[in-house]
């Protein structure tokens, strides 16, 4: 090997190792959707339950492919490389005491916010919040308290997110977690709810 | 209107320069047909005109197939024009009947019964009525006096959709679907300069709009309303009456029930066209005690900017003000629940688009949030706050603060404002549980991303017994005292330097590297580290109701992190001092919860012979914990058998808690913990 070799293949062959180490971190995606469909379905009540069974046709999101993507490359890099760390089968914890009380305040909020996302006033964005997409759907009246409500919401929404990537020991995963739950919103929606796909055209359930 | 009306009598009452042919029978029969008659304000399509005497009278027939104006946004189609007697004492002209029918018309068909009095150009009266308007018939009077024109229109029930300006004017505002319906009483007066004064008054009904969002929408109103206007060299001048006084109006985030709450507005004022600005010299807006508001302002029409203003705003109950207009523009913050009793009156000035001072007076406010976060009783205060130059002093009293449990005792707190600086004049002393906080420095910066607020205190002789009492803790003795140098609140997050000494079990606990984060979501975070230096245990012990122990005890507590306030993880070690003056004992119950504590199996002391001892010695008692989630590892003093010591004990009988078990589940570890503060052990 010539020195101009050594000098560009070493820290190439540092970076290749680093890269496994890394990717070796990659987020557990089936587990964060078990527990997102497990919120999910308790914030949203029994009739959820039964609406979740058809996932929808849309094509997995960007972030999944990438996620997918990159576990594939750790798969290879971890063939060629021996002492790459195998990837370890991870849980999602969601059962801390932030998570508990942000589930419990949603719940109880539910109830008032269904008869907003009936009447299509109120929908789930494809960002992992609600948004108010027709004010003119519900009476002047209440219009205030639909706009109180969403914005709790979407206060607890963001909690959420942040507290199971925090819970977990990453804080890093909070946009891959509110990518997850936006996803399965949409799918656990109710029959009457409005939904948004990832291209941004809203559909009612 | 009035304009085309008045063109309009020009062309077909006054054809002075028109060539006319006559036939002569029996009874004298004028007749004038012109193919085309051009004016600069319009044309004239084949005009037929006949004018036939009867007996001492005249009976006109005039028909024309067209007029069309630059003024007119369609032409006027097969116009006719008829009156049985026309009596003519020229050049004085009257018909007291005539009707004038449109084909079509920018108002559409028309069929209008109208008389005519001319006596000369400068002294005629022309009325009208049945003119189709906006879905409604109208009627009024033309009348010129000298160089004077007079106009008055009635008109009952004019829809507001086929007014076409207003149509258009509310459609620039973004309101596609405006509906209603208008009576008006229109008045006018001018010259041939234009018009000098206007009066309109009249109701509003079944008033609604909204725009594409829905987010500026009003359904049902009904209002009252009167302009007066007088030009003078190309200024207006004049005023505005408003009565609001049913239906609803949501003009994001506000909603106004004016059934519930009518509102009275009164406008003073002049317009002046160069500068396009509208100045009000008086202003008076009433909604009972949600706000009442008066004062001056200019307006820059052409931004839609409101430039100077000198407001006097009262707010005689602020339970009302609160709900209809505070709440709603606080959604979102932590102060959009809140219930607010009290009054307050304030003043605000504004030039050339900037602030340039506010002054604020509340009398007997008492605050509370209804999520129990916090509370105010007896507020009482006078702020000042100037946009140049050093403002007056303002002051806050107050008879009582809580924050979550916490209450604090009555206060005056003395500051000053400069631009959106804050600071305080002389030390905050506040009582506190038997003792109280001094905040020497107390600053608020307002800036684009939130407050960054900074302040320092100190904290002395706080009976430790009534906090706990408060806080619903086992009540401890002791007392608090502290010092926060400097703490700052900026980005949602609160970080405390310094210590806060807590004397408390005849040692001292101190509380450093303070960080709460997030205070306003759901889920804050506290991080901070503890340090406990010199603790008796058989204080402490008393005080959790675990069995007895003698000694003193240190620790610390690392890396701390509550969630929700909640601990999240933490790394903690508490353990003997090496140079402990006091007599290590330990009692058989403290024994069993430590070997519970350890092992979760109660009965240690199972031999009669140990139990025939009421206290053990001990040599050093250490307890380890790492808590990470739901996962906690416990230690204590190494043991050669790979086990660690919670108790290592001395002289005879000796007795050892010995620890086996090193992970364990945090929520158990907490039941076990819980179930020896609620039961004790019974040692049999």
């Amino acid at each position: 090997m010539t020195m101009m070799q050594r000098m560009i293949g070493w820290p190439l062959m540092a970076l290749v190792l680093a890269s496994c180490v890394t990717i070796n971190i990659y987020f557990p995606e089936a587990a964060a959707e078990e527990a997102a469909r497990t919120i999910v379905r308790d914030v949203l009540g029994k009739e959820g339950e039964s609406n979740g069974q058809a996932p929808e046709q849309d094509k997995p999101q960007s972030s999944v492919q990438n996620t997918q993507l990159l576990l594939i490359a750790a798969r290879v890099l971890d063939a060629l490389v021996p002492s790459a760390h195998a990837a370890a089968p991870v849980n999602i914890d969601i059962s801390s005491p932030a998570i508990k009380r942000l589930r419990a305040s949603m719940s109880r909020r539910q109830s008032q916010l269904d008869p907003f996302y009936r009447a299509g006033a109120v929908g789930f964005a494809n960002n992992g919040n609600v948004t108010i997409r027709d004010a003119s759907a519900v009476g002047l009246r209440d219009r205030g308290k639909m706009k109180k409500l969403v914005a709790d919401e979407n206060r607890d929404r963001a909690a959420l997110y942040r507290e199971i990537a925090r819970a977990n020991g990453h804080p890093e995963w909070e946009a891959d977690v509110r990518n997850t739950f936006a996803r399965v919103w949409r799918e656990e929606a109710r029959g009457g709810y409005w939904v948004q796909s990832p291209q941004g055209s809203w559909n009612r359930k | 209107m009035y304009r085309t009306i008045f063109f309009l009598s020009l062309f077909l009452l006054v054809p002075q320069s028109l060539a006319a042919s006559v036939d002569e029978s029996s009874n004298l029969t004028l007749e004038l047909v012109v193919g085309q008659l051009e004016h600069e304000q319009g044309t004239i399509e084949k005009l037929q005109l006949s004018l036939a005497a009867e007996d001492d009278t005249w009976r006109l027939q005039a028909r024309v197939d067209e007029v069309s104006s630059p003024e007119l946004e369609k032409p006027l189609k097969d116009l006719q024009l008829e009156c049985e007697h026309v009596r003519i004492d020229w050049p004085a002209l009257a018909c007291e009947k005539a009707s004038l029918r449109l084909a079509d018309s920018p108002w559409g068909r028309q069929e209008v019964d109208a008389a005519l009095d001319w006596r000369s150009a400068q002294d005629w009266q022309l009325s009208f009525s049945g003119l189709k308007y906006a879905g409604d018939k109208v009627g009024g009077q033309v009348a010129m006096a000298g160089e004077t024109w007079q106009l008055q229109v009635k008109a009952g029930a004019l829809q507001v959709q086929r007014i076409v300006p207003l149509r258009q004017a509310l459609r620039d505002a973004g309101l596609e679907s405006a509906t209603g319906v208008l009576s008006a009483d229109v008045s006018a007066q001018g010259d041939s300069t234009g018009v000098q004064t206007l009066k309109v008054a009249g109701t509003a009904r079944r008033l609604a709009w909204s725009d594409a969002e829905g987010l500026q929408a009003a359904e049902n109103l009904r209002a009252n309303y009167a302009v007066k206007s007088k030009n003078t060299d190309g200024h207006w001048s004049g005023n505005l009456q408003l009565r609001l006084n049913s239906g609803e109006l949501y003009s994001d985030p506000v909603f106004l029930d004016f059934k519930a709450q009518p509102l009275n507005l009164t406008l003073r004022g002049a317009y002046q066209p160069a500068s396009k600005r509208l100045r009000l010299d008086q202003f008076s807006l009433d909604a009972g005690k949600v706000m009442q508001a008066n004062g001056k302002l200019v307006l820059d029409t052409k931004r839609l900017k409101l430039r100077d203003a000198a407001v006097q705003l009262k707010l005689s109950d602020l339970d009302k003000t609160y709900a209809v207009l505070l709440q709603p523009l606080l959604i979102g913050t932590g102060l959009d629940d809140l219930e607010v009793l009290g009054s307050a009156e304030a003043r605000v000035a504004l030039k050339a688009g900037e602030l340039v001072s506010a002054d604020l007076q509340a009398r007997q406010v008492d605050m509370a949030d209804l999520n129990g976060g916090f509370a105010g009783l007896g507020i009482e205060a006078d702020v000042h706050w100037r946009g140049v130059g050093e403002s007056p002093a303002s002051r806050i009293d107050f008879e009582n603060v809580q924050l979550g449990k916490l209450d604090f005792g009555a206060s005056r707190m003395r500051f000053n404002t400069r631009g959106t600086y804050f600071y305080l004049l002389e030390p905050l002393v506040i009582p506190f549980y038997e003792g109280r906080v001094v905040v020497n420095d107390l600053t608020w910066l307002s800036t684009e991303s939130g407050p960054d607020a900074g302040f320092s205190l100190l904290v002395s002789d706080v009976s430790l017994q009534a906090l706990s009492r408060a806080m619903e803790w086992p009540e401890m003795s002791g007392a608090i005292d502290g010092e926060i140098p400097r703490a700052r609140y900026a980005g949602e997050e609160l970080r405390v330097d310094g210590d806060i000494e807590i004397r408390a079990f005849d040692g001292r606990m101190l509380l450093r590297g303070l960080r709460l984060q997030q205070l306003t979501s759901a889920a804050p975070v506290l991080e901070a580290e503890m340090e406990l230096r010199r603790l008796d245990l058989a204080k402490l012990t008393k005080t959790f109701s675990f069995g007895r122990i003698r000694g003193r005890l240190n620790g610390e507590v690392n890396d701390l992190q509550l969630v929700a306030w909640e601990p999240n993880r933490f790394e903690a070690r508490f353990y003997s001092p090496e140079d402990d003056d006091l007599p290590h004992k330990i009692s058989q119950r403290a024994v069993e919860d430590l070997t519970e504590l350890g092992n979760g199996v109660p009965g240690a002391l199972a031999s009669p012979f140990l139990r025939f001892f009421e206290e053990f010695s001990y040599d050093r008692v250490e307890l380890k914990v790492a808590q990470r989630g739901d996962r906690a590892r416990i230690g204590g003093i190494p043991h050669e058998n790979g086990g660690y010591y919670l108790v290592k004990g001395s002289g005879i009988p000796r007795i050892d808690v010995i620890g086996r078990n090193r992970d364990v589940a945090w929520s158990s570890l907490l039941a076990r913990l819980k179930s020896i503060r609620a039961d004790g052990i019974a040692v049999e």
